[in-house]
């Protein structure tokens, strides 16, 4: 029988528990994802353990972990990727809620302190007024992709070393809002981006731009929000 | 009544240590970052001894020699290794990292490799 090991994080506060780790062996089957042989864990052997999933197809970005030490979403990951054995735990740099799940309060308040939606210039204005082929149409629709499912967030060493780091995914929407010629409100944005736990606490290590699931690299928005600050403070920079 | 959520243990928290300690999480440009820091402190370190024996205390050997080797490989891949973070600081080879930092041993490499062959064709 062709079987995997699945060494799986368990953390149970209310039972006042220290973290274990429990290992299951689960029948592999065609096409099986983690998220697969996660449910197959809590429907046949263990329906204690927990995890977050919904829509199963990469939209909905809650079945995030980190998967052999690396920030990944259960439902995109094929165990075939992950070898015969391998280690599943919730997203690092949040505190840990039940085994498999991890409390993204702190993550969604850093995205809310940069004002994370559109504040119209004019609200009686028609909704779409930036043509499909803009530059500024281009940087929005390609930021927009991103589902803050906390990957780059769990990734980033810089957040690993400071929890008050505002994150990659705070930033990049930032960035695109910033860069929205709609919205009224660039300047609030850049001052919470320019604080010291904002765009220079980034160490540059891009491992948010290498786990993003939907391929966006907060790396670079980073990198033009800096520019951007530089430029409110010192004027032009040479060559941008 | 709302149901309360549940939170997290006190004292229960995966912080730095348990976040570093655990290297299969290091990424290439987690790897590039560590080295460019770690050749940067051994920089500090060899440039006094450099200087120490070279000026304060001439000397020649084996030990001398060797300091000297080290010095070379740690300013080649420093230096290339900063000419990488200027590319991603002006927003190029982000996409491309595994390729950039890859690229950047290899030239560090082959650059010390040609210094080190100057150097003992002077020196021995």
């Amino acid at each position: 029988m062709d079987e995997i090991v699945v060494r799986a994080f368990r953390f149970n506060p209310s039972a006042g528990e220290a973290p274990r780790w429990d290992s299951y062996r689960v029948q592999r089957v065609s096409q099986m994802t983690v998220l697969d042989a996660l449910f197959a864990i809590q429907n046949e052997q263990d329906d204690s353990l927990s995890f977050r999933s919904a829509c199963r197809v990469g939209m909905c970005g809650s079945c995030g972990m980190m998967i052999n030490g690396k920030p990944r979403l259960a439902c995109q990951t094929g165990v075939e990727q992950v070898g015969a054995e391998f280690t599943v735990e919730p997203l690092r740099n949040l505190p840990v809620l039940k085994d498999l799940v991890a409390d993204m309060d702190p993550f969604m308040e850093k995205y809310a302190r940069v004002i994370p939606y559109l504040v119209p210039k004019d609200p009686e204005a028609p909704p779409l007024v930036l043509p499909a082929d803009s530059d500024e149409r281009g940087i929005i629709d390609e930021n927009l992709q991103c589902i803050t499912c906390g990957l780059c967030y769990a990734g980033c060493g810089a957040a690993t070393a400071d929890e008050e780091f505002l994150g990659p995914a705070a930033l990049n929407r930032a960035y695109t809002l910033i860069q929205d010629p709609r919205d009224a409100t660039p300047e609030e944005r850049m001052k919470v981006v320019e604080d010291p736990r904002g765009i220079w606490r980034c160490r540059t290590q891009i491992a948010c731009t290498a786990y993003c699931p939907r391929h966006l690299s907060p790396t670079h928005t980073i990198q033009q929000l800096r520019v951007k600050a530089i430029r409110r403070r010192f004027g032009r920079v040479p060559g941008k | 009544m709302a149901a309360q959520r549940q939170v997290s243990a006190p004292g229960y928290r995966q912080g730095p240590i348990e976040g570093y300690r655990d290297v299969r999480s290091y990424g290439v440009g987690m790897w590039a970052w560590l080295l460019q820091r770690v050749s940067g402190v051994l920089l500090i370190f060899f440039v006094f001894a450099h200087f120490w024996i070279k000026v304060l205390f001439p000397t020649w050997g084996v030990v001398p020699m060797a300091i000297d080797l080290m010095l070379i490989l740690l300013v080649t891949y420093h230096g290339f290794s900063g000419l990488r973070t200027v590319l991603i600081d002006f927003g190029a080879g982000v996409r491309a990292q595994r390729v950039v930092f890859f690229s950047t041993v290899a030239l560090a490499l082959i650059t010390a490799a040609f210094a080190v062959t100057a150097y003992l064709d002077r020196y021995i």
